[in-house]
This record gives structure tokens, C-alpha cells and sequence, in this order.
């Protein structure tokens, strides 16, 4: 988490397509931007639970009008597009008559609050309900760098061995193996960090949106509608390092199961209890 | 309601072999016979009749306890002899109904029942067997069922035949169908592994007897493209595609015949593939996909819904059924035919090295060196490549193509996708490509649901990210909306959808 430049007042949602251009004609300013991500989950201090409480009430907050708008900002569907501009515009208003703050309604209470709405009516759509349940953009916590590092180790060690073997086996000097193993050793490092920069996760309004990938980079959205199930689970190694992975399944038949590795507990837990409502508001059909 | 009992006998039969079977090779291999009189005729005797009543008395009970029922809401199966298992579908959650029957149990009448959920690999009900009225009648409540509506039922409702095949495109399908997959094998097999070891073992004639391999490889070539030409018009004879009440059905095969339906409301995408010979003489086949599996699947691989028709009859059908309008495909920058030519020389390179190393170890292939002569063909194979690449995406859909032998050509309309990607390797990051993924729910195989856009400008990439799910979140709502009209009445929006109440006459 080096302290990059600032960047932390770009909106925190997707780029808007002129950003994507710059991103990817000048690399740098993806590096930038991704401290800024990095800055955000070292300020926010995963590490103490306190720290976790505090953010858990003060994150679910109302987006500004910016991001309001970015979920239907498309260069390509103008026609489309007003049309839902309009209409989240109406939202905001909404937003404003409010009486209480969502800021100031503690976690139980936007829970009852959203249970409510989707009792009202089927398609529950208050605007409000579901920005509350919204995050902005977030790295992974920084732990799951251990984990990750403790398993490429154990590989990067069998790797070794093996190659010494075979080396062996040739008639080369067995010593090679130890260049092998601090070669692998500092490519396993930096793959690790990088893989822990280069993870992104957020719960948008209509999906989750993830970034990740070292190698192949990839970035998805997972449309609530099609949400079958949302799991967490905690392996042996994660237990041990407090890290939790919550896994969602789609129907889909590729990557049926999106998981967000490396997360606090607790946030996994809150995680899951977002995505569950946003899903149950977001009902639509059998979900294929 | 119980299983046909006359599917007893066939299911005594239908085991018979495999007993049989297992006698034969106790008789042959029992530790008594070693001195070639095995046992004796009695002893087998009683085996096969021990064997015989054992299968029949346990296909009695099994056909006897099986039950299925029809309730409001969902289909019932009572099964299992001594462990019973009780199984509820609900109506609304099939998605396919399909009626198989091969020679023998037309001959007694029979046909099995297969049902498809969206969940699960296997069929999640297969009623083996029940009559052939029986059969039709179920195919029938349960489409109707499906709907939520059994009030106005019209027995005799016009099947619009969308597609039927004729002996012109069976032949065509016959010569067209070949596994390509299967034909590289044997080639690759043969010539390289077949040539050496014939010339080790006749030393003077090296000369002619490399040439054997390859001839032999051509000859096998012929032999099973003959093959799976016959079985290809077996399988598909008689094919016609119906359009009932909001459902595809299909009916198909001379020996194995099939009956089966596909509800609009469920298919998922669409997939056109033309193989180069198909490609060549103007043909395509069409693939429906539902979350089920694609109809008539094996356990093989997947069958086409249409197997061969002129290729435009082929988009007029996918029209048809997803109103999918005319389809200009764009194509991805021309940098990334760099790409595949990088690609295709590092192939060349990396062959070559193998080979080299294989003298360099063992002394044989002296001309190794020849492997470099492939490089002749990585700037057509780029060039092929690159050119059968596109995507293209209107209102309502997006649809993507690549592939040289086989071309595919997935069409997905937005309501239909689960999640939508883009992806970039670090390969394709120097030339600013991406891949795009549209990720849908059918169940394809290997190469079937998603759409994939190769190597398209990044930025394209992301944009159409971003405009599939828009589109998509639109027609989720605009389709819950629908729902919530006419409840349960899918179709009918379907229908307005797809424009079906001007059906183009597809017959040319």
C-alpha cells in the first residue's frame, strides 16, 4: 500500500469510457488509480474490529448524484439512457424528502427497512433501499497477500524439489535448484502483490462488479437477477488468518461461481447480507 | 399411474446382454476350465436361467413399484424397489419433454420419457418405459401444464412446420458431417507414428513403406467420413421442426427416433455452425440451446435442432425463433491478426524444437529441420482466423463468430445473459485487445452458451460490457413486467417479440 498519488475524489464506480481510453493508451494512470483503491482499504483499517463496526455504519451512505448517474451512462444507448437518467433523477429527489438519514439507521434498522420495501410490492424498487446496500470500490484485505503467499511457497517449494530431482537425474550440479527456488520465490511474490492490486470488488445498484487477474485480467458483472446463492466459506488457512471468501453462483455456464476471496469476516458476513437483499429485491423469474 | 408392462420384457432383455455377458466370460475364465472344457452344459444352463430370473423378477418389482403422477403444479415419480424416492417437478421448471424410441420398442410399442430441468446433468425423470400413446399424451399435459393453462386447450392446434428436411439436405448432411476432430487424429497418427515403425521393421523398402502410413491415414480418412456420413442420416432422417402453441418440436432418426420439445420461453441462445465443406457448398446447422441441455443431446456431444439447411434458411429460422434482424458483423482491429501470427510461428518454432530435440536424443528424424517448412502456412492460418472473427449487436441481441472449421456464430439475446466480462491477457494488453464474454445459462458443452468476442479494441470491449448489461437489466424488467400482465402467459410476449403472428414462409 504505497501512498500513491491522490486520486481518491475519482469517482469511485466504473470509469466512464473516455477514462477506460486513457487507462489503457497510458498504463500508469491504471497503476494510480488502483493506489488510490489501495489507500482507501489501508485507511479504512481492516485490521481492528472496532475499525470494521465503524465503517459498517458509516459505508452504506448515499452516493452522490455522480455515481447516481454513472450506472447508466453509455455512450451507445442515448435514447435508452435519458430515459433512466430521468428517472434516477427523480430518484434523488426522493432521496432528499427522507426523513431519517441512512447514515444515521444502524445496520438492523436498513435491514427492516429494506425487508419492508421488498414486502410493499413485489419489485421493490425504492432507489434509496438499494443505494444504501451499494459499496464504493474495494481491494481485498491485505492478509489475504499471506495467504495467497503461503500456498504459492508450498508450490514454488514442490516446483523446486522436483526440479532439482530431474536435474539430478541429468548430471547438473544439484545447486541449480537453488537459483530456481529464489527465482520462483521472487516471480510467486510479485505475482502475489500484484494479484492482491489488481483485485477489485463492488456492489453496485444492479450487479456486483469484480477486477481481477494478473495475467488474464478480467472484469465482470454479476447481475443480481441471476444470483442463485450466496455463500461464505472459510478454509483451514483462512481461519487462521481471519479471512473469509464469499462465493455467489449463477446459473451460467462459465464461472457458474464468482468468488471474492481475502475479506474480514465480518464484511464477508455483510457482504453476503447485501447481496442476499439486493438479489431477493432484484427478483425477476426462475434466474435462467 | 405405472410403467407400461410390456417394457418388463424389454428391460429382461435390455439386461439379458449384459448377463449373458457376464456368463460367457465366467464360462471362459472360470478357474476350473483351464484345460478347455470349462464347465458343463448343465452347470451354465442353470447360471443363465438363475441369471435370467434374477433380472426378470427384479425389473417386475422395479416396473411395479414405479409410479408417476400429474398434480396441479408438478410431475410426481413414486420409484425404487427396496430405497424409495420420492421425486416432485415442478411443471413451470421443465424444460424439455423428449420421447426416444428405438426399432425394438417401436416393434412392442414402447417409448421412454425423458424430462429436463435446468438443474443437474442427467435427466431429472426418465420413465422407461411407457406406451406410445401414453408417451405423446404426456409430451401434451405437460406442455400444457407448463403453460399454467388447461382451459382452452385446442387438441388439434396447427403445428406450423418451420423446417423439414429433404432427401437433397440429408445427402448433403450425410457428406458434410464429418468429426474433424476425430479425422486430425488419425492422420497426425498414422503419418507420424505409423511411417517409422513400419520402416523399422522392413528395412530395404523404406521408401515405399513411409509412404504407407499416409495411405493408410487417407484410407481411414474415407472410411470414416462414410461412417459418420451414415450415422449423421440415421440420425437425422425425417427431421422436421414444428412450431405448437409457443413450443419448438422435433422429430427425428430412422432407427433411434426421437420426439422432442423445446419451449420458446426457455431457449437460451442460438448457435450456427458451419464446417468448411458445409461452409463451402452454403450450408450451416442451427444448435438451440436451453438450460437443459440442447436437444437430443448425447452423451457425445451436441446435436443440432436444424442439421443442415441453406445457410440463409438458417438465419431466417434463427429470425424466426429470436427476431434476431439482419446481422453485419464487425470485425476486430487488424492488429490482432499480428497476434495470431506471433502465435502460429512461436507453434512452428516450438514443434521444430521438439523435434530436434528428438534427434538430437535419439538419432532418428534427420530432417527435423523440415518442421520450419510450416511456416509456410502461418500467414493463411492467421489470415483464416482473423477473418472468421466478428461480433455484432443490435436491440435486442448480441452475436459473435469465429472458428475456421467449425465457424460458429452464437446469437444471445440480452434478457438471456448471467454475467458479461471482459478479459485481457497480458498478451493481448500490448495491442490494446480484449476479449468480451457473455455468459449465459445454457448448457452448451465445451464450445456452446457464451458469445465471445476475440481481440476487440479494449475499450470496445468495456463499453460493451457495459451496454449488455444495461440492455440486459432493461429487458429484465421489461419482461417482468410482461409477466406481471399476463401472469404466466410468457409466450404471448414471446411471440410479439419474435414476430411470429407473420411467420416468414420458410420453404424456399
Amino acid at each position: 500500500m504505497s501512498d500513491g498519488p491522490e486520486k481518491s475524489d475519482v469517482p469511485p464506480g466504473r470509469n466512464t469510457a473516455a477514462e477506460d481510453r486513457e487507462d489503457t493508451s497510458q498504463p500508469a494512470n491504471g497503476d494510480e488509480s488502483e493506489h488510490a483503491t489501495d489507500d482507501r482499504a489501508a485507511n479504512s483499517g481492516l485490521d481492528s474490529p472496532e475499525a470494521t463496526d465503524q465503517r459498517e455504519q458509516t459505508e452504506p451512505r448515499v452516493p452522490s448524484e455522480e455515481e447516481l448517474f454513472e450506472h447508466t451512462e453509455q455512450p451507445k444507448t442515448e435514447q435508452k439512457q435519458e430515459q433512466l437518467s430521468t428517472e434516477q433523477g427523480q430518484h434523488s429527489d426522493v432521496q432528499q424528502q427522507e426523513s431519517k438519514p441512512v447514515g444515521e439507521m444502524s445496520f438492523d434498522e436498513r435491514v427492516t427497512a429494506a425487508d419492508d420495501a421488498i414486502r410493499k410490492s413485489k419489485r421493490g424498487l425504492d432507489p434509496e433501499q438499494i443505494l444504501e446496500y451499494t459499496t464504493d470500490r474495494r481491494s481485498l484485505a491485505p492478509k489475504v497477500q499471506l495467504e495467497w503467499g503461503v500456498w504459492t511457497s508450498v508450490y514454488v517449494v514442490i516446483l523446486t524439489l522436483v526440479f532439482t530431482f530431474v536435474l539430478g537425474n541429468l548430471g547438473l550440479d544439484p545447486r541449480v535448484g537453488t537459483l530456481v527456488l529464489i527465482v520462483l520465490f521472487i516471480t510467486g511474490i510479485i505475482w502475489v502483490t500484484l494479484r492482491y492490486r489488481k483485485w477489485v470488488y463492488q456492489v453496485r445498484a444492479d450487479a456486483i462488479y469484480l477486477e481481477r487477474g494478473v495475467i488474464t485480467h478480467r472484469r465482470s458483472l454479476v447481475p443480481y437477477v441471476r444470483i442463485q446463492h450466496v455463500d461464505t466459506r472459510r478454509g483451514v488457512l483462512e481461519r487462521w488468518l481471519g479471512l473469509s471468501t464469499l462465493v455467489v453462483y449463477t446459473a451460467g455456464s462459465r464461472g457458474a461461481d464468482v468468488s471474492i476471496p481475502g475479506l474480514e469476516p465480518e464484511e464477508a458476513r455483510d457482504l453476503q447480507q447485501r447481496v442476499k437483499e439486493l438479489a431477493i429485491e432484484a427478483e425477476g423469474g426462475d434466474a435462467l | 399411474m405405472n410403467l407400461d408392462p410390456r417394457s418388463i420384457p424389454y428391460r429382461v432383455l435390455e439386461n439379458t446382454f449384459v448377463i449373458i455377458g457376464i456368463i460367457l466370460f465366467s464360462v471362459f475364465f472360470s478357474p476350473g476350465g483351464g484345460e478347455g472344457g470349462g464347465m458343463d452344459i448343465q452347470s451354465t444352463a442353470t447360471f443363465i436361467f438363475l441369471g435370467l430370473g434374477a433380472v426378470a423378477l427384479w425389473q417386475t418389482a422395479y416396473v411395479r413399484r414405479y409410479e408417476y403422477h400429474i398434480t396441479r403444479d408438478t410431475f410426481d415419480i413414486h420409484s425404487g424397489v427396496f430405497s424409495r424416492r420420492e421425486r416432485e417437478i415442478p411443471f413451470e421448471r421443465i424444460q424439455n419433454v423428449d420421447i426416444a424410441q428405438n426399432i425394438f420398442q417401436r416393434a412392442i410399442g414402447i417409448a421412454e420419457v425423458r424430462l429436463e430441468t435446468a438443474g443437474g446433468g442427467d435427466s431429472e425423470a426418465r420413465l422407461r418405459y411407457v406406451s406410445e400413446p401414453e408417451a405423446t399424451r404426456l409430451q401434451e399435459i405437460i406442455s400444457d401444464k407448463k403453460r399454467g393453462d388447461t382451459s382452452e386447450r385446442d387438441p388439434g392446434a396447427p403445428h406450423d412446420i418451420l423446417f423439414e428436411l429433404d432427401q437433397r439436405e440429408l445427402a448433403i448432411l450425410g457428406v458434410t458431417s464429418a468429426n474433424f476432430r476425430l479425422f486430425a487424429l488419425f492422420v497426425v497418427g498414422l503419418s507420424v507414428l505409423g511411417s517409422p515403425v513400419a520402416a523399422q521393421q522392413v528395412e530395404p523398402r523404406v521408401a515405399l513403406l513411409l509412404l504407407l502410413g499416409p495411405l493408410v491415414a487417407i484410407a481411414a480418412l474415407v472410411l470414416l467420413w462414410i461412417i459418420s456420413g451414415i450415422q449423421a442420416v440415421l440420425r437425422y432422417y425425417g427431421f422436421r421442426l414444428l412450431r405448437h402453441e409457443g413450443e419448438l418440436r422435433y422429430e427425428r432418426g430412422l432407427l433411434q427416433q426421437y420426439r422432442g420439445t423445446i419451449p420458446l420461453s426457455k431457449v437460451q441462445t442460438l448457435m450456427i455452425r458451419e464446417n468448411f465443406i458445409a461452409r463451402a457448398a452454403g450450408y450451416a446447422n442451427m444448435v438451440i440451446e436451453t438450460a437443459g441441455y440442447a436437444p437430443g443431446q448425447g452423451s457425445d456431444s451436441v446435436e443440432s435442432a436444424v442439421p443442415i439447411a441453406k445457410r440463409n434458411r438458417v438465419f431466417e429460422l434463427a429470425t424466426t425463433i429470436e427476431g434476431v434482424g439482419e446481422v453485419e458483423f464487425q470485425s476486430p482491429p487488424k492488429r490482432a491478426m499480428r497476434r495470431y501470427i506471433g502465435r502460429y510461428t512461436l507453434i512452428v518454432l516450438a514443434v521444430t524444437a521438439i523435434l530436434a530435440g528428438i534427434h538430437l536424443q535419439t538419432g532418428e528424424l534427420a530432417d527435423w529441420y523440415l518442421g520450419l517448412s510450416l511456416l509456410v502456412l502461418v500467414l493463411p492460418a492467421a489470415y483464416l482466423k482473423y477473418v472468421n472473427l466478428g461480433y455484432y449487436y443490435d436491440e435486442n441481441h448480441v452475436v459473435t463468430q469465429s472458428g475456421f472449421w467449425t465457424r460458429r456464430t452464437t446469437i444471445v439475446p440480452y434478457y438471456r445473459v448471467q454475467t458479461v466480462s471482459d478479459s485481457q491477457t497480458i498478451f493481448q494488453y500490448r495491442h490494446n485487445l480484449g476479449t468480451l464474454v457473455v455468459d449465459t445459462a445454457s448448457s452448451g458443452g465445451f464450445w456452446g452458451g457464451d458469445a465471445i468476442a476475440l481481440d476487440i479494441h479494449i475499450d470496445d470491449a468495456r463499453e460493451l460490457r457495459e451496454l449488455v448489461h444495461d440492455r440486459f437489466q432493461e429487458s429484465a424488467k421489461a419482461r417482468l413486467a410482461g409477466d406481471e400482465e399476463g401472469a404466466f402467459n410468457e409466450q404471448s410476449s414471446q411471440e410479439d417479440n419474435t414476430g411470429f403472428d407473420n411467420t416468414p414462409q420458410l420453404s424456399d
